[in-house]
């Protein structure tokens, strides 16, 4: 699941279930606030965050994201109309990756879908949509309801994520993991989830029993909690676009230029127009071309900043939308906005200001961006922007 | 409900193919359409009740008088539909072609204005010397701007227009009728006139913005070619629609009446083909659809499949006017000479500022309270089998009244009462020669015809009606679905444009999905 | 012999709105003047917002303004029931969360609706309000022939009471909001384009502010502003206005006169006070048809306010068909019963704000002008309408104070003189107005 952006503007940010928990172990002291809640961006160090993320598991905070849950008859309809997640093929504990678009095709979210019971789904979003599941509740049978404040939840990412959670309770060896169980005596319900490339198990229990919970897994296994910081990295190197940092979200965006498709954002694999119907497929299946390209790039540089314009050439093609060191590949990666039909070769980056330093880039493969490719190979539709299949 | 994979018939049921395209409601928007896909050479099928029965055309609600129902005087009658349909071969017949009108005020006066825009310009002069030279350049300006915005009347896209009319005609369109009326003249009965003719069957109301787009309408209107003009169609919306069905059924149309449909199939945002109520399909690529918005998009497609935004343009809220008709039945002449003249005109009164703004505030509170703004013709001057010898029959439509889905006789009677008092100004002495009245409104168009009542309500102001019907007829996007229902047009009365329109748009469709 | 003087902008209205045009003009470099005539403008306890714009031009931070904004808007309802709602777009829904309100998901999304339709409808207004004659293509006309045409017109003409009816449930908030965006203008909510009241809200200047007691008022604070940047402030009564192709001639009480090129009055307010008439500024908010009454509560004893909040300010209106009920009374000439009204607390008086009145009496058919029976009427009217709400303070009211002014400027087609279309940000309004006119040319 991806963090939208951060919050712009002074409101002072409520604390998650697990707040009380994480803010012990912040020693870096370094916070912002995502969707009016507080959540630490760094809590010893970003290097040792990451690598501990990579090579055994985290422990994250995912309190901040936007949780509905959707009962009834049609819930499955509801959500086969509100996002892109082909939510009809799944079992109960299967969750599934998609996109919120509005009636032109925009990209307003990305989401994920889980199957918690028969009847009972739960839909994960970056930010809040409660006009649109209003309005999109109106002559179908669902019942939707915002639980993002009475809930907490907890997500172990990395490779050895799945032994962390046994520690807590969960199945490891389960095909499709427990939905609603009791985990160690609390009510819980639990679902994979990928950050960037990395498998992960989210948990989600009750609000009450934020720090129960808590305490077993670090007294069980001890997984290093991460910020948002380590995150960001791993989510760039994954290759999947942040809502409201790298592109505008279909309500918030001003004018037609700065809404965005799926496959402007390299996530046409998400909105498969050949398959079922959702919201905004009409619009899809016009088949104007992509005007941008959101790339990820690496950049040859210790240190960048969002904003920074990108060449190709002489031209300036674009900007890059949000970047991180990486410590793994010693170069700066980034999400780059830049113009349909950019050439791979010959990228750079300008440092300090227009007319400065240029560093050289070149585009990074991404599990996203391969993703992407396998789907437009198996679709078949090549799109007549000449964005390069990453 | 969703149908994305096709579907198996039910048992028993036949499925039909060959048929190029299936007209949903036989209203007049619906027997236009089928007519120019008919000679268009698209096999058309027109399914389903909508529209009142065309059997008989009069209706005797008094012993010895006859009322014709529905629209009798045509102001809107969309020209181009009537060329291509060839409507004047099939039956339509206009008893006058472009009635004068004669205007009677709150102080008891009255005004004879001739039917021609062009031509009001002396009765002004004569009633309100003050205001004429003002009233020319008023004219001028509003029939430039009702030509130039045509267009936009008929549900098109709005025209580009050249810069010296632009700034009035933005003006016009969204000014409140008080705006440009109040601030121009002086004369107290030549502003009751044009706000009675800017603010007749529709919802604004005079101060609201955008209001004086409807006066503008009026003035763009052709009814028999002829430009702002009000006509009297033989037999009236009947006579007007059978030549509609003549021309359908020339067209070698499918009549099929009796047939409702119960769902619109939809495969992969493409028509297939419509399921009737007998339980068979009828597979089509072109659906044109005359039901009104709920039952044609949300009813028979279903929610599952329209875009959330789309969905949400639909449900508006509760009209707040709708329509009533009266009919008088008069065992005598009127006695006064000045009635007896203008029997073959069309007869508006026009309430004084005060009167409308209690009829209005009335209305809004649900209550009907006289003087109204009230349109009268003697339908028996131009067809005396209507009424005995020496007895006359008068048909007026009245506004504002209150909406109400269902009625009761309290409701009737109040209409009637200030429907009576209403005409007492336009005839003095004609109460006492009345000796029935009937009261027709929109519940009971809606039981006649099929529609909801909703259909039959007080449409909204020009330019709220106009971003509706564009809306609909994109038709959420899936192909080969057209849209041509009630809230596809634009203002009052008898039209036509919409249906033409989803006709056009569907032959085109039909033209280049066979050349590919 | 009258000399004429010539000036680039004349405003005419001595009222924060006028000073503050009439300052940025002239700090834009226009020869500018402001014409006080003397008719004392409605008693207030706060006073609308300024936006950063004006902020910035007039340098006001050096002029010693000490305000802070009213703390929040109360609708007090029967049976003791109060709804509050905040400058903070977070404080009002955690207080909508905590009053156990559902429509409370919905703020954020309604806030954001309603931005975005601000911003389009301050384009349509702002174009359509300067003088014709100009370059530019017509707004709305543009508007609609672009793609999105359709959804543009449609949220142009849109009403309040749909929208608060597709959004919300909950009666109290529909009302609140309704008192808050509809009450000033004197609507009644079902007219088309009444929506952009509501979105009007929005605006960061809409918050009104209070000066605190021991400092200068707003209105001097932008008088001395205005000085100093410039304008010259007459003292006259206007006899007549002329307008011809190249500019306007005013011709003063005194015998003076005065030649600009552009004139403008302060708000329609001004206008109406000055006897003048106004051209035509569209906007779907303007109002042609009413007055506006101003009661002036006097204490022997400072009341306490419900709920505590001093610097609030107060609605007191039924449910929302109570605006179009008020409305349809104040065309009819009738005075509503309970029409919405608004008040709020300025040390030992009440001063109360009721938009709903008519502006001539109608009975038994005749047209009358408001008599001092009527206005003692309305007074008492008000004061057993606030009595439950003041727990007892009703006892000690000294006087009551009723003026009655009327609300809407005569319109006219080419009348010379321009007001701003009607705002909840008047400052802002009559601000941009006056730089749009000395730009314009």
């Amino acid at each position: 699941m991806i963090f939208p952006a951060d919050d712009i503007g002074g409101e002072e940010p409520k604390p998650t279930a697990l707040f009380a928990a994480t803010a012990s172990a912040a020693s870096a002291n370094s916070w912002t606030s995502v969707n009016g809640w507080s959540v630490p961006r760094v809590y010893s160090s970003v290097a040792e965050e990451y690598d501990a993320a990579r090579t055994r598991a985290v422990a994250a905070d995912f309190g901040a994201l936007v949780r509905y849950t959707v009962r009834g008859e049609e819930a499955a309809a509801f959500l086969a109309r509100v996002t892109t997640a082909p939510v009809a093929n799944l079992e109960p504990g299967e969750s599934a990756r998609g996109l919120m678009l509005d009636a032109s095709g925009a990209v307003a979210d990305i989401i994920e879908a889980a199957r918690l019971t028969n009847e009972l789904y739960l839909l994960t979003c970056s930010r809040r949509h409660a006009r649109r599941m209003q309005l999109a509740g109106r002559g179908i049978e669902a019942a939707v309801e915002d639980i993002t404040g009475r809930v907490a939840a907890l997500a172990i990412i990395g490779p050895e994520a799945r032994e962390v959670a046994a520690a807590a309770g969960v199945d490891p060896t389960s095909e499709t993991l427990a939905i609603q169980t009791r985990v160690r005596g609390v009510e819980a319900s639990a679902r994979p989830i990928h950050h960037g490339a990395l498998p992960g198990v989210e948990i989600i229990y009750p609000y009450d029993e934020a720090l129960t919970l808590w305490e077993r897994l670090r007294r069980a296994s001890a997984p290093k909690p991460v910020g948002l910081d380590a995150l960001e990295i791993l989510r760039i190197e994954g290759g999947t676009p942040r809502p409201g940092a790298d592109f505008a979200p279909a309500e918030e965006a001003r004018g037609e230029k700065n809404r965005r498709r799926p496959s402007e954002l390299g996530l046409p694999h998400l909105a498969p127009v050949g398959r079922a119907w959702f919201n905004g497929r009409r619009a899809l299946r016009d088949g104007l071309a992509d005007q941008r390209w959101l790339a990820v790039i690496a950049i040859d540089a210790d240190a960048c900043a969002p904003g920074a314009a990108v060449f190709s050439g002489k031209n300036s093609v674009g900007r890059i939308t949000t970047c991180a060191f990486s410590p793994r590949l010693k170069r700066v990666v980034a999400f780059a906005d830049v113009a349909a039909g950019t050439s791979r070769k010959g990228l750079e980056v300008a440092l300090f200001g227009e007319g400065g330093q240029r560093a050289a880039a070149e585009p990074l493969e991404t599990p996203e961006g391969r993703l992407a490719a396998a789907f437009r190979a198996t679709e078949g539709a090549a799109t007549e922007s000449g964005a390069p299949a990453v | 409900m969703a149908n994305d994979e096709g579907q198996a018939p039910k048992s028993g049921g036949r499925i039909e193919g060959g048929v190029d395209a299936v007209v949903v409601g036989a209203s007049f928007e619906g027997l236009g359409a089928a007519a120019m896909l008919g000679k268009a050479g698209l096999k058309t099928i027109l399914l389903g009740a909508g529209g009142a029965s065309l059997d008989d055309a009069r209706r005797e609600f008094e012993p010895g008088y006859f009322c014709l129902d529905g629209e009798q005087l045509v102001t809107h009658l969309d020209p181009e539909l009537i060329s291509a349909i060839e409507l004047y071969r099939h039956g339509l017949e206009f008893a006058n072609r472009r009635l004068d009108s004669v205007y009677y005020f709150a102080d008891g006066s009255a005004a004879h204005v001739d039917g021609d825009p062009y031509n009001s310009r002396e009765a002004i002069a004569e009633f309100a010397p003050g205001d004429a030279a003002r009233y020319t350049e008023f004219l001028e300006l509003s029939l430039e701007s009702a030509r130039a915005l045509r267009p936009l009347f008929s549900g098109a896209a709005a025209p580009p227009i050249a810069a010296p009319l632009a700034g009035a005609a933005e003006r016009y369109l969204t000014a409140s009728v008080e705006d440009v009326v109040d601030a121009a003249f002086e004369d107290e009965r030549l502003i009751s006139m044009l706000t009675a003719e800017a603010l007749f069957r529709g919802a604004p109301r005079a101060g609201e913005a955008f209001s004086f787009a409807s006066y503008i309408r009026r003035l763009a209107g052709e009814a028999a070619g002829l430009q702002g003009a009000a006509a009297f169609a033989k037999d009236g919306a009947h006579g007007v629609r059978a030549a509609a069905r003549r021309a359908a059924q020339a067209a070698r149309v499918d009549f099929r009446p009796a047939t409702g449909v119960t769902r619109v199939l939809v495969e992969w945002d493409r028509v297939a083909g419509v399921e009737t109520s007998d339980g068979g399909q009828i597979r089509a690529p072109v659906v044109v659809n005359a039901l009104d918005a709920r039952r044609a998009f949300v009813d028979l497609i279903g929610p599952e499949l329209l875009d959330i935004e789309f969905q949400a343009g639909i449900e508006s809220p509760a009209p707040r006017f709708g329509e009533a008709r009266v009919h008088f039945a008069m065992n005598g002449e009127p006695r006064d000479e000045r009635t007896l003249a203008n029997m073959t005109r069309r007869l508006v009164y026009a309430p004084a500022r005060e009167e409308i703004a209690h009829a209005f505030a009335a209305a809004r509170r649900g209550e009907v309270e006289g003087p109204l703004i009230m349109e009268a013709i003697f339908p028996s001057a131009f067809d005396p089998t209507l009424a005995p010898e020496k007895a006359c029959v008068v048909s007026a439509l009245v506004h504002p009244v209150p909406f109400r889905s269902a009625a009761d006789d309290a409701f009737r009677e109040q209409i009637a009462a200030a429907a009576r008092l209403t005409f007492e100004r336009i005839a003095p002495g004609a109460g006492a020669r009345i000796i029935a009245t009937d009261v027709r409104i929109a519940c009971d168009e809606a039981n006649a015809s099929g529609a909801p009542a909703r259909a039959f309500a007080s449409p909204p102001g020009v330019i709220a009606a106009w971003a509706r019907s564009r809306k609909l007829a994109g038709a959420a996007g899936i192909e080969g679905y057209f849209f041509c229902g009630p809230e596809a047009r634009i203002g009052p009365g008898l039209n036509g444009a919409a249906g033409r329109r989803a006709a056009q748009a569907a032959i085109r469709y039909a033209r280049q999905k066979v050349h590919g | 012999m009258t000399k004429r003087r010539q000036f680039d902008l004349i405003v005419i209205g001595a009222e924060p709105a006028g000073f503050a045009a009439a300052g940025c003009a002239a700090r834009e470099g226009a020869r500018t003047a402001l014409i006080r005539t003397g008719d004392k403008s409605l008693r207030e306890a706060s006073m609308p917002g300024v936006p950063d714009f004006v902020w910035r031009k007039l340098n006001l931070q050096d002029m010693g303004l000490d305000a802070k904004p009213v703390g929040a808007r109360v609708s007090l309802f029967e049976g003791g029931r109060s709804f509050k709602t905040y400058q903070s777009e977070r404080k009002t829904h955690d207080a909508l969360e905590a009053a156990g309100i559902t429509d409370h998901h919905l703020w954020a999304d309604f806030s954001g609706q309603l931005v975005r339709l601000r911003e389009e409808g301050e384009t349509l207004t702002q174009r359509a309000s300067a003088p014709a004659g100009r370059n530019s293509a017509p707004a709305l006309l543009g508007a609609l022939a672009k793609e999105d045409g359709a959804s543009a017109a449609e949220r142009m003409t849109s009403t309040s009471a749909a929208l608060l009816e597709d959004y919300f449930v909950n009666g109290d908030l529909k009302t609140h909001l309704a008192s808050a965006a509809l009450g000033p203008f004197g609507l009644g909510g079902d007219e088309a384009g009444s929506a952009l009241a509501l979105a009007s809200l929005t605006a960061p200047a809409a918050w009104r502010m209070r000066a605190s007691a021991k400092g200068p008022s707003l209105e001097r604070v932008l008088e001395e502003a205005a000085s100093a940047a410039g304008v010259e402030i007459i003292d006259a009564r206007i006899r007549g206005l002329d307008a011809d192709d190249k500019g306007v001639s005013l011709s003063l009480h005194d015998g003076e006169g005065l030649r600009a090129r552009r004139l403008m009055a302060a708000s329609t307010d001004a206008a109406a006070r000055a006897g003048l008439e106004v051209s035509a500024a569209f906007s779907p908010l303007t109002r042609r048809d009413g007055a506006v009454a101003n009661v002036r509560l006097r204490f022997s004893k400072a009341p306490d306010a419900p709920g505590g909040d001093k610097d609030a300010i107060f609605y007191l209106a039924d449910n929302f068909a109570s605006f179009a009920e008020a409305r349809d009374a104040a065309l009819e000439g009738r005075i509503p019963e309970k029409a919405p009204i608004s008040f709020e607390f300025h040390k030992d008086e009440i001063i109360v704000h009721a938009p709903y009145c008519p502006a001539y009496l109608m009975s038994d058919g005749e047209v009358r002008e408001w008599s001092e029976q009527d206005r003692q009427a309305l007074g008492q009217q008000i004061v057993a309408r606030l009595a439950p709400h003041l727990n007892g303070a009703a006892r000690s009211i000294k006087r009551v104070d009723v003026r009655v002014v009327p609300a809407a400027a005569h319109q006219a087609d080419r009348a010379g003189l321009t007001a701003p279309a009607p705002s909840h940000d008047p400052i802002g309004a009559a601000a941009k107005l006056a730089l749009d006119l000395i730009r314009g040319e």
